[in-house]
């Protein structure tokens, strides 16, 4: 993890909510990767807010990086500008674990923007894998122009009995190498939780290093030094800040949720 | 005599138990991690020393309540610590090698759970040669202050622990506390814990207590350093919502020996360097204004000879 200065080259809107920035970035910060993410206080030098904000690589290339973040419409701040510098501190986490010979990824987003998972999509469409990505609850409203025309997306078709149900779930499940998830902060724990028991249910058990779950709660450093997000798991504490985001949903201890 | 050098050399009574602390600042428990948490962004040689997160003698896997750990508030935080810890010996044994190997002293911050285990932790730790010092955190409480058992939990420490202890004070009660810790053998205190308080966790309703962070805090601390100086014969360390240059020298000032940095370090680690790096160049300086302020005030000898 480093402390750099970033440099907004553009700023696109991207769909209702977000403002997609083009950012020139430190020559330093060198092989980003999926999984990995920034704090910034923004362009905000000032204590309020207090606490960084998270931004997730969409794109990256050299010394360029293009994030995803809230279009501020309903708070006092102007989106950004080109032109504007700001502070980045990271690559926080460690990369997504992929496997080897991973050939089919199941990606899913429930209810928050599939920000962590799209440099994945990136990598994974380099290495020639292919991609199923499931939008659940509000991440069905994400803005889907911007995404690769070879990620198949499926949007949530909840059932009375399968809230998280959505069609083709059976053979987009079974034919999945690895499946990561991304869920809203709130309540993430007990959410992994069903996630785990349904992975369980249709596969008929869940093999260790296939079902990840990214944990974001909000990060005050981001860097293992507060430990203000760590996860009980099997072998033992995690910092999701520092040792996630991704953890093996078998080895995580969610039943203390 | 007291010299410069002297006051700069030792953070505790005169006694055998000196420590070498060269350099005013120091990371706040629970901001650093083990010490290992700013490789590659912070020197640690900034620093008077590394004092780690909080640590208690047992493994504590205490079942996490779903909802947030960490709430937002204007110019600040609340931040709920997860009651789950790893243990002391898990604690050792991944991260000792990495403290011998480290250019400044170590402090470890231990968290006062109960008495046996403080006695336990105390021993283990006073065998570590890669601990210098221990800092004892006593518990924060919202009903005010307990004497007594401050006064056991830091005898309890001093009895098993031969190198140079501080204790923590709690923000609420530290003034009552500070006189009994100091007749339990601590050498420094350290004022203080962050404050306390609550806010609702805006997605489950439900109340979440937890320490707050910000640059406000300081406004609290700085009076209470200066009537801890009046109060007690020990060297005071400062900590609690230092963000500028003028915060630490401010508590130099009201008489600290060193100060210590909290949430500063996660906010902006490059901060805290340049910081350092000036509060260290005034300290360095022999005709330091910081250095000749604190010297006059413990012109009543209560530092060290
Ligand atoms: S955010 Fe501080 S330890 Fe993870």
């Amino acid at each position: 993890m480093q402390q750099t200065m970033a440099f907004v080259e553009r700023v696109r809107r991207s769909g209702a909510h977000y403002q997609q920035l083009s950012l020139a970035i430190s020559p330093s910060l060198k092989n980003i990767q999926p999984g990995h993410s920034f704090l910034t206080p923004g362009r905000n030098p000032s204590f309020e807010p207090y606490l960084l904000e998270r931004w997730w690589p969409i794109h990256c290339a050299e010394n360029q990086l293009v994030v995803e973040c809230p279009f501020p419409y309903d708070s006092p701040l102007r989106p950004y500008e080109p032109g504007e510098a700001l502070t980045l501190l990271g690559p926080v986490g460690q990369p997504l674990p992929f496997q080897k010979k991973l050939r089919h990824a199941l990606l899913i987003a429930e209810d928050c923007p599939p920000h962590p998972l799209r440099l994945a999509i990136d990598r994974l469409l380099a290495r020639k894998a292919s991609i199923t990505l499931v939008l659940l609850g509000s991440a069905a409203q994400y803005d889907r122009r911007s995404l690769d025309p070879r990620v198949e997306i499926s949007l949530g078709a909840p059932r009375e009995d399968d809230p998280r149900h959505w069609p083709e779930q059976v053979l987009s499940v079974g034919w999945a190498d690895q499946v990561f998830i991304t869920t809203a902060a709130e309540g993430q724990r007990a959410r992994f939780a069903i996630w785990l028991r349904r992975f369980g249910e249709l596969r008929n058990g869940v093999p260790p290093k296939y079902l990840w779950g990214l944990f974001t709660p909000t990060w005050p450093c981001g860097a293992g030094a507060c430990g203000a997000c760590e996860i009980a798991t099997i072998d033992g504490l995690k910092s999701t800040c520092r040792q996630g985001p991704a953890l093996d949903l078998t080895r995580c201890r969610l039943e203390e949720a | 005599m007291q010299t410069r050098e002297s006051f700069a050399a030792a953070l505790t009574q005169p006694s055998t138990r000196e420590l070498p602390f060269l350099r005013p600042l120091l990371p706040a428990a629970g901001c650093f991690g083990y010490g290992e948490a700013y490789a590659g962004i912070l020197d640690v040689s900034l620093f008077g020393a590394v004092v780690t997160r909080p640590i208690t003698y047992r493994r504590r896997m205490v079942p996490q309540r779903e909802g947030a750990t960490v709430l937002p508030l204007p110019a600040g935080c609340l931040i709920a610590h997860p009651q789950t810890h790893p243990g002391l010996s898990s604690v050792l044994s991944q991260h000792r090698a990495r403290w011998q190997a480290l250019s400044v002293p170590l402090i470890c911050h231990l968290s006062a759970t109960d008495l046996e285990e403080t006695r336990k932790a105390a021993r283990r730790l006073d065998a570590e040669t890669a601990v210098a010092a221990l800092e004892l955190g006593l518990p924060s409480t919202h009903q005010g202050s307990d004497r007594t058992r401050a006064q056991s939990l830091v005898s309890a420490a001093r009895r098993r622990f031969e190198k140079p202890l501080l204790v923590r004070l709690p923000l609420q009660g530290a003034l009552d506390l500070a006189p009994v810790c100091v007749q339990a053998g601590a050498d420094a205190l350290v004022a203080t814990a962050p404050p306390q308080g609550a806010l609702r966790d805006p997605a489950y309703g439900h109340r979440i207590h937890g320490d707050l962070y910000g640059p406000w805090v300081k406004a609290q601390v700085l009076p209470l350093v200066e009537e801890l100086r009046q109060l007690v014969p020990v060297p005071i360390v400062a900590c609690g919502g230092v963000h500028s240059l003028t915060d630490v020298r401010e508590y130099l000032a009201a008489g600290a020996i060193a100060v210590q940095i909290d949430s500063l370090l996660w906010r902006d680690p490059a901060a805290v360097a340049s910081l350092a790096e000036e509060i260290n160049a005034e300290w360095d300086d022999p005709a330091a204004t910081v250095a000749r302020a604190t010297l006059t005030r413990d012109g009543d000898g209560s530092t060290v000879d």
